[in-house]
C-alpha cells in the first residue's frame, strides 16, 4: 500500500447542486449552484487547475459553446473575443454566465487544450 | 530628432464606471477630464502631463492606441518622413484631435497597433509640485502608482505562414524610431526566431515589450512602484478586494523587475512593476534569452505557466 498522499486520488461525495453542466467532448458533467459562473464550475475539469484568465469577460480564455440550456448573463463579454474563429452565436465566455437550467456545453479552443485532452475534430466527433 | 518617452495609452473598456473605479481606487489614479463621448482621462500622482490613460467605452476590451511624446514639434515632421519612407501610412492630425494635445502623427506598427506621436500635451504638474517637493502627496490612494511605466503588445505570430510581427515591430522601432533593443528571446528549430523583444527610448529596460500571439492585442500596461514593499502592498490591496484574479508577486528574469499582475474589470491586464531593473544606457550589450529558459525569463521565481502569455485582451 502506498503511503504517499495523492490529493487527486480523493473521491469526494458528489455535491448536490441544482443544475448539472454536461461538457460534451470530455463526456463528463459538473454541478453548478446557479450563482457562481459556469467557468468557476468547470475549472475542476482542467488539467491545470488555475489558469489565470481574466475572469472578467475580456481575454476569451474561457470561451465555450452553449449547446443547450438557459443562462444568466453576469456581465459584458468582449465582442472581439466572441468573434474569434468567425461568427458563432453559440460562443459565450463562461466567466460571464451562470446556469439557469441544466446545460450542455463544448469547451472552446483554449479550455480544450487546458483540459489535457487532444485537440482535434476527431476528439469531438466521437461523442 | 527623437522619441522621448511613453505618453499615454487608450484602452477599451466594457463598463466605464467600473473601469474608473478600478483605475482610481485600486491603481491610485485621478480622473482629470471626461469627454462628451464618454471617454475618461486619468493621471498618476507623479506624472506632470495632463493624463497617461484614456478609457474608451466599447463592446470589447483591448488597446486603441499608444502615444509617445517626441522632444520637439519639428521632430514630428522628421519622424513622419522616416515612417513614410519605411512604407507605413502616416496621418497628420491637428491640435486638439487628441484631448489636451498639440498636433499628432499617427501610423500603425507592423503588428497593426496604432501608434501616435505628439510633442505637446497640457501640463498639470505632479501632486507634490516642483518646489521643495515632498516625496509623496497626502492625496495618495489605492496602490498609489507613480506613473505609467511601459506596455506589452501581443503581436501576430505564425512562423508557419512566415508571419512574425514581434520581429517586424522590433526592427521598425529600432531602425525607424531609434529604440534600443535591450533584451530578446530567440526560439524556433534553430534558435533564430525572435519570439519576444524589449525596447526602450528612455534609460529603463523597456518602454515597449512585444510578445507573440495568434492575433494582435494588448498583453498589459504597467505602472511604476518603488520597491518590493510597494508590490506586496499592491497585491494586498487587490487580494483584499476579493474582486479579481491576480498572479502572485514575482520577479521577472527579463528586465529584472519586481512584478505583480492583476486585471481591470474588462479583462485588460495591469502590472505593477518595481525597481529600475538596470540602467539601459545606449552602450549596454543586448541580452538574449533562449526559448528553453523562457519560463525563468518570464517569472524567475517560478509558479506560473505559459497561460500567462496566451491570456490577453
Amino acid at each position: 500500500m502506498s503511503r504517499s498522499f495523492d490529493p487527486d486520488a480523493i473521491v469526494w461525495p458528489e455535491m448536490r447542486h441544482p443544475f448539472r453542466i454536461h461538457v460534451r467532448g470530455l463526456d463528463t458533467s459538473v454541478g453548478s449552484d446557479g450563482r457562481a459562473s459556469v467557468y468557476a464550475a468547470i475549472r475542476s475539469l482542467l488539467s491545470r487547475r488555475s489558469p489565470r484568465g481574466c475572469a472578467q469577460g475580456g481575454c476569451g480564455l474561457c470561451a465555450v459553446r452553449l449547446i443547450a440550456g438557459e443562462v444568466v448573463l453576469l456581465g459584458p463579454m468582449s465582442a472581439s473575443k466572441l468573434a474569434v474563429g468567425g461568427p458563432d452565436p453559440a460562443r459565450v465566455l463562461a466567466c460571464r454566465i451562470a446556469s439557469a437550467s441544466d446545460l450542455v456545453i463544448e469547451l472552446g479552443e483554449s479550455l480544450l487544450r487546458l483540459s489535457g485532452r487532444p485537440v482535434g475534430a476527431s476528439d469531438i466527433e466521437k461523442q | 530628432m527623437s522619441v522621448l518617452r511613453l505618453g499615454h495609452v487608450q484602452l477599451r473598456v466594457m463598463n466605464i464606471d467600473e473601469a474608473i473605479e478600478h483605475y482610481v481606487n485600486v491603481i491610485g489614479m485621478t480622473v482629470i477630464a471626461r469627454g462628451s463621448d464618454g471617454k475618461a482621462y486619468l493621471k498618476c500622482w507623479d506624472e506632470w502631463d495632463a493624463y497617461s490613460l484614456i478609457l474608451e467605452p466599447s463592446d470589447s476590451a483591448g488597446l486603441t492606441h499608444i502615444a509617445f511624446k517626441v522632444a520637439a514639434d519639428a521632430d514630428l515632421d522628421a519622424l513622419a518622413d522616416r515612417i513614410a519612407s519605411s512604407g507605413a501610412d502616416v496621418e497628420h492630425l491637428p491640435a486638439g484631435s487628441l484631448h489636451a494635445c498639440g498636433r499628432t502623427v499617427a501610423f500603425r506598427l507592423p503588428s497593426g497597433h496604432q501608434m501616435i506621436l505628439f510633442a505637446e500635451k497640457d501640463g498639470l504638474g505632479t501632486d507634490v509640485g516642483n518646489l521643495n517637493p515632498d516625496p509623496w502627496p497626502d492625496s495618495i490612494h489605492g496602490i498609489g502608482a507613480h506613473w505609467l511605466d511601459h506596455l506589452a503588445l501581443v503581436c501576430e505570430f505564425d512562423p508557419a505562414r512566415g508571419l512574425n510581427t514581434v520581429a517586424d515591430n522590433a526592427a521598425f522601432l529600432r531602425d525607424v524610431l531609434d529604440f534600443k533593443v535591450t533584451e530578446q528571446c530567440l526560439g524556433g528549430p534553430d534558435g533564430s526566431v525572435m519570439i519576444a523583444a524589449f525596447l526602450t527610448r528612455t534609460n529603463t529596460p523597456h518602454d515597449i515589450a512585444c510578445v507573440p500571439g495568434p492575433s494582435s492585442g494588448l498583453h498589459h500596461i504597467a505602472f511604476f512602484l518603488d520597491d518590493w514593499n510597494g508590490i506586496l502592498r499592491a497585491a494586498d490591496i487587490v487580494a483584499k478586494s476579493k474582486k479579481q484574479p491576480s498572479l502572485t508577486p514575482n520577479r521577472h528574469g527579463m528586465t529584472r523587475g519586481a512584478t505583480f499582475y492583476m486585471f481591470d474589470p474588462s479583462g485588460n491586464r495591469n502590472e505593477t512593476f518595481a525597481g529600475l531593473g538596470y540602467l539601459a544606457t545606449a552602450d549596454r550589450p543586448l541580452v538574449t534569452w533562449t526559448e528553453d529558459q523562457l519560463d525563468r525569463g518570464l517569472f524567475f521565481l517560478g509558479g506560473e505557466d505559459r497561460t500567462f502569455v496566451e491570456v490577453y485582451s
